[in-house]
């Protein structure tokens, strides 16, 4: 891409937010459209990914949560940015952070699917290594913190 | 302790450790054990076993013992039972023993639920069984072979998919001890099961050097002697003997093809040799001795070779360094 069209691409970036309807992000409209994918949320509250995450202190602005997700208590002293639990197959939000994190700005490093579980290591916009453990079958719990072995 | 005694101590130890390394390559040589049940060796295990039965609570296979319930990136994950590999969706799956297909699962589609999806169940002379979860289905080439197949280590089983419990694309390993009627969920890499340690693809060359690494030149009608050598960085042993598996070097690009260059050793117009020893253990380095005559008009060629498990698969010619031979045919003695 040439220099003079980098700042077109985002000028009409910005144009097409600004024209989003309240409420909804390229994120959830892409969930939703696509077949099996995960359910949106009718309150609409949880349904907007980053909504949740920019609430809750120390996370990483624009951290992607699944529409749905509620969020867990975190113990005192834990090292966790944040922890949630959605009811959807674990396949299903697997799928939206590999998805969801880099359309966000974090840069995936690896990802480690399997039968019951994920991690997947990103850097996070504002320079943050990080990681996301998903484990569970039909209700997946979301840990987020840094990466640890 | 006299400078005489320390001697004979010394001899002593020497003579021990030679005898005990001479077992060691003996039995590396005499008994393969288990391999990865892939070919890729970018491929890494992501999770192993829980050797621990209590929820939140997990012992890995480096005996480290986890308070919790989280996963734990290369070590465990709670209540596991197998090792998975993540890996590219229909990705080439090994037989990681010899052994005989028993059981096949082929009928789910990507990430249809089932416990394990599609699955190939192996029996083994050791009496251990092993398990292949989540392959692509049959449709997809995921199964390759029904009950009663005969295959052996390092043979493909099947390819891997993301059928059943499976979060992304990966493949769950299992060994089992049968007791009865259970099948016993046991841990091959706190057991060190590999033929090495820790466990290898079955099949991998790393190329050494060879007798001439210029250009042959060989008088038209005649034959001249070429060796090249490599070193066994797989995890299986290469014998120069048996069908399947036998190691031999045969002609490349295309696979297999009839060489205007064929001697008189050769087996047939694609194998030029086996390895000169019988038995090449991991890490060890097999030579391979082979003519070359000169069969064609005078001329400058090259020839290709790789190496191949016959009837089991090639090996990665790229790691063998592209191993090619640049041929002069003369009319002239060189």
């Amino acid at each position: 891409m040439t220099r003079l069209a980098r700042p077109a691409a985002m000028m009409a970036l910005l144009v097409l937010a600004a024209c989003q309807p309240a409420g909804s992000t390229p994120a959830a409209t892409n969930a939703s459209s696509r077949p099996g994918s995960l359910a949106q949320d009718p309150s609409g509250a949880a349904s907007v990914p980053g909504s949740v995450a920019s609430e809750a202190a120390g996370l990483p602005d624009g951290f992607p949560l699944p529409p749905g997700a509620r969020e867990l208590p975190i113990e005192t002293g834990s090292a966790l940015l944040g922890r949630w639990e959605v009811d959807d197959p674990g396949n299903e939000v697997y799928d939206f952070y590999v998805e969801q994190l880099p359309a966000n700005g974090f840069t995936v490093h690896a990802v480690a699917p399997g039968d019951t579980v994920a991690i997947v290591r990103f850097t996070a916009p504002d320079g943050r290594q990080l990681q996301l453990d998903m484990t569970g079958t039909f209700t997946v719990r979301l840990e987020l913190g840094p990466i640890h072995p | 302790m006299t400078r005489m005694l320390r001697a004979a101590r010394l001899l002593a130890a020497s003579l021990l450790a030679g005898g005990l390394w001479l077992a060691t390559a003996a039995a590396v040589a005499a008994t393969d054990d288990y391999t990865l049940p892939f070919y890729d060796p970018n491929v890494s295990m992501s999770y192993g076993m829980d050797r621990d039965p209590r929820a939140g609570v997990q012992l890995d296979y480096t005996g480290t013992r986890w308070w919790d319930s989280a996963p734990h990136w290369g070590r465990v994950y709670d209540n596991h039972t197998g090792l998975d590999f993540p890996m590219a969706l229909r990705s080439d799956v090994a037989a990681a023993k010899s052994g005989i297909v028993i059981d096949v699962e082929g009928g789910f589609g990507t990430q249809q639920f089932g416990n394990f999806g599609n699955f190939v169940r192996m029996s083994h002379a050791d009496g251990r069984h092993t398990l292949y979860y989540h392959l692509a289905s049959a449709a997809e080439g995921g199964i390759l072979h029904g009950p009663g197949k005969t295959l052996i280590a390092g043979a493909m089983v099947g390819r891997s998919g993301c059928s059943g419990l499976c979060w992304g694309a990966h493949l769950h390993f299992e060994v089992l001890r049968i007791d009865g009627q259970l099948s016993i969920p046991i841990d091959p890499m706190a057991l060190r099961l590999w033929t090495t340690w820790p466990g290898r693809v079955p099949f991998l060359a790393a190329y050494v050097r060879e007798s001439n690494a210029g250009t042959e030149v060989v008088k038209r009608g005649a034959t001249i002697t070429h060796w090249v050598e490599f070193r066994n960085i797989g995890g299986r042993t290469w014998r120069n003997t048996g069908s399947p598996g036998r190691i031999a070097l045969l002609t490349w690009d295309p696979p297999a093809h009839a060489s205007p260059f064929q001697a008189a050793d050769w087996s047939d117009a694609a194998n030029a040799t086996t390895a000169d020893q019988a038995a090449v253990a991991p890490d060890g380095v097999g030579r391979f001795t082979f003519g070359i005559r000169g069969g064609p008009p005078p001329g400058s060629y090259v020839e290709t070779f790789n190496l191949v498990s016959i009837s089991t698969r090639w090996f990665d010619h790229d790691r063998l360094g592209g191993f090619y031979i640049p041929i002069v045919v003369s009319s002239f003695d060189p």
